[in-house]
């Protein structure tokens, strides 16, 4: 039997949780001329418009769900705008400045992510769209090699306009996409091979960045996708593709800049002011929170660098307490958790393949960042899904959403095409 | 304000707590299983492989749904693919081809019931899951038809209302709903599609309700899962009961 309506009343909870943690953050402006002053601070206009329009996004989406799609489960999109919510609270909490364009790019992610479910909701588009793709993440890819400039370490950063991109964070779409499309069951061996040279292309192409935290991550996901097309002499060839990846990422662990990550690993507690200033950062001020926090836009962490991005899971542990942020953990494990279940019954292989991956991917990911920054592993300086600011960032994430949104079968059932006829 | 942020760090956790326990059942909740929606039935010995799921592979690797231990066949053969019109097959670049009624395909073809498939060596007859024609009685049943008998016990499902017996044994899955794909149709108003399933597993029924919007009950209790049935059993169905009968006892 189904519930009814129970993401009303779980989308209303999510309302007021986010409207009781913008308000702490929204009242920090002079008094004067604001429109509303609360104990001597004035309203903090412009953004609290911006989370307005967040709120209001968010009931407009699920409404027009309910009513376009009613069998459609909603439970994936409610956990992701809760944990938007929250990174979007972060943000402003940490600096108001960043808010309007993280705000801009989880605008354009809620974007992407119902493009790319209309993309991928007709298997037969799907596959045309499969070498377009692929030429346009290499393409990027090559494009980044040529005009980044050396940030941190790594050349992965586009300038374009005023505006700085992190290209291989869309190729991580992409290499999902391309992978689960050329994967599927209906393929023949033919393009298998296309798809290694792609993986081999796009991971080079990493090395090269240096970036080393998307290359364990594209490494682990090429991994989900090989077994989940294994068996047979494809493992062989699957499996020797990996291995070279592997020799890569050999070379590129030899290389200066990620040997001085792997030295502080383990040893943050060496060199407290130098190399590992933010991992015992995040550890002593994740304590200094408890189970509650001390209260958002309230902590010390948020004046360390890159505290909003890589350092994210020790902000909220800081500020907004350890249950938020084991919660916040257990989202992103339900998520790819949900990715399992609906692969197996999913309506084709293609959107069982793209949807594990994706589910891992981000899984992964949130597992490199959050054991990064409390030093179980080393530091790698990649984001916390939907929470972490960045553009980019937000905006891969919603897009590997609507693969995981794809493998859920009731996504497709059209209204009247289920169900109960009215009496 | 630091009202406001007092309360805040109390509140925020258990409404976070809270949003999450909302959520998680659904997350956890997988794709439901659709059941066997067809038959692929050998000409050499006339063995019934059941077509479950959206795409069944077939081939002679031992990833494939359906494996083939013929050289004639290709390890990835073709794919049968379960659409809403109904079955394709897609030949997956094998060497020997696909044939349907002697004809070579060249693209996806959609199948029809009692269409001959060829892979390699391979011969087989394909049939459509269909409905199951209700019996008064079970010698009306025996009379009607030469299908295939199974070594089990004889099992029935039997409309109380109308006294049509549905005989399901022999089926690995038994579909009930308002759908043209279904097995026991039923056409009453608030009857989902697929409502409720009937599921044959290891020598024992059971049934399952599909999400549907009004529910299924057993013996007048709601179905949450997968749960065991046993002879005399009833199923309610928005108001259609359904005696569940095993063994040949039939009293309609």
């Amino acid at each position: 039997m189904r519930r009814k309506k129970w993401w009303l009343a779980a989308l209303t909870l999510i309302t007021v949780f986010q409207v009781i943690s913008m308000v702490q953050v929204l009242f920090d402006q002079p008094a004067e001329n604001a429109l509303f002053v609360l104990d001597g601070k004035g309203l903090d206009a412009q953004s609290a418009l911006f989370f307005g329009i967040f709120i209001l996004v968010e009931w407009v989406y699920f409404i027009a769900m309910s009513i376009a799609r009613k069998h459609s489960d909603p439970a994936l999109e409610l956990v992701a705008f809760f944990l938007t919510g929250i990174g979007l609270v972060v943000v402003a909490g940490a600096n108001k400045e960043q808010l309007k364009t993280q705000f801009i790019a989880v605008m354009l992610g809620i974007v992407c992510f119902a493009v790319m479910l209309w993309l991928i909701g007709n298997v037969d588009r799907a596959m045309l769209m499969r070498t377009p793709m692929a030429a346009a993440a290499i393409g990027l890819l090559v494009l980044t090699l040529i005009l980044a400039r050396n940030i941190q370490g790594a050349f992965n950063w586009l300038q374009i306009g005023g505006m700085s991109i992190q290209p291989s964070e869309f190729v991580k779409v992409a290499f999902v996409f391309v992978g689960a499309s050329t994967l599927d069951k209906l393929q023949t061996t033919r393009s298998l091979t296309k798809y290694i040279i792609f993986c081999v292309v796009c991971v080079a192409l990493l090395f090269l960045m240096r970036d080393l935290g998307t290359a364990l991550i594209f490494f682990f996901t090429f991994l989900v996708l090989a077994f989940m097309r294994s068996g047979d002499f494809r493992t062989l060839v699957l499996v020797c593709a990996a291995a070279a990846m592997a020799a890569g990422l050999v070379v590129l662990i030899r290389s200066d800049f990620v040997m001085e990550r792997f030295s502080t690993y383990r040893h943050v507690w060496d060199d407290i002011y130098g190399k590992g200033y933010q991992q015992t950062r995040v550890l002593i001020y994740s304590v200094s929170g408890g189970l509650l926090g001390v209260g958002i836009g309230k902590g010390n962490l948020k004046d360390v660098s890159a505290a909003t991005e890589d350092l994210v899971f020790g902000m909220i542990c800081e500020e907004w307490g350890i249950i938020i942020g084991i919660l916040v953990v257990l989202c992103i494990l339900f998520i790819a958790f949900h990715s399992i279940r609906c692969a197996a019954g999913a309506r084709s292989a293609f959107y069982a393949i793209s949807g594990i991956a994706a589910g891992m991917l981000m899984l992964f990911q949130a597992a490199l960042n959050v054991f990064g920054v409390t030093d179980l592993l080393p530091l790698t300086g990649v984001t916390l899904p939907f929470i972490s600011r960045g553009g980019s960032s937000a905006i891969c994430c919603w897009a590997l959403l609507a693969f995981i949104k794809a493998a859920d079968n009731r996504t497709w059932i059209k209204r009247g095409e289920l169900g109960a006829t009215q009496q | 304000m630091d009202f406001i942020v007092d309360a805040g760090r109390w509140l925020l956790p258990v409404l976070a707590a809270v949003i999450v326990v909302f959520c998680v059942p659904s997350l956890l909740k997988g794709n439901a299983k659709i059941g066997v929606t067809g038959y692929l039935v050998n000409e050499a010995n006339g063995d019934r492989i059941p077509l479950s799921g959206y795409e069944v592979s077939v081939g002679r690797s031992k990833v494939c749904d359906i494996i083939l231990g013929y050289n004639t066949v290709s390890r990835f053969h073709a794919v049968l693919s379960k659409h809403k019109s109904g079955w394709r097959v897609t030949d997956t670049g094998s060497k020997t081809g696909t044939y349907i009624n002697s004809e070579k395909i060249d693209k996806p073809r959609a199948l029809e019931n009692g269409d001959t498939l060829v892979f390699g060596n391979a011969v087989f007859v394909f049939v459509e899951n269909t409905p199951i024609e209700p019996q008064q009685t079970v010698e009306q049943y025996e009379q009607g038809t030469e299908e295939y008998v199974p070594d089990g016990p004889v099992t029935y499902i039997i409309d109380e209302s109308t006294g049509d017996a549905y005989r399901i044994d022999g089926l690995l899955t038994c579909m009930i709903g308002r759908g043209d794909d279904v097995q026991i149709q039923l056409n009453r108003p608030n009857v989902s599609r697929r409502h409720a399933m009937l599921v044959f597993d290891e020598g024992q029924w059971s049934v399952t309700d599909m999400d549907s919007q009004f529910g299924t009950m057993l013996n007048g209790k709601p179905v949450r899962r997968m749960t065991k049935i046993k002879d005399g059993d009833t199923i309610d169905i928005c108001g259609t009961t359904y005696v569940f009968r095993t063994s040949g006892e039939v009293s309609a």
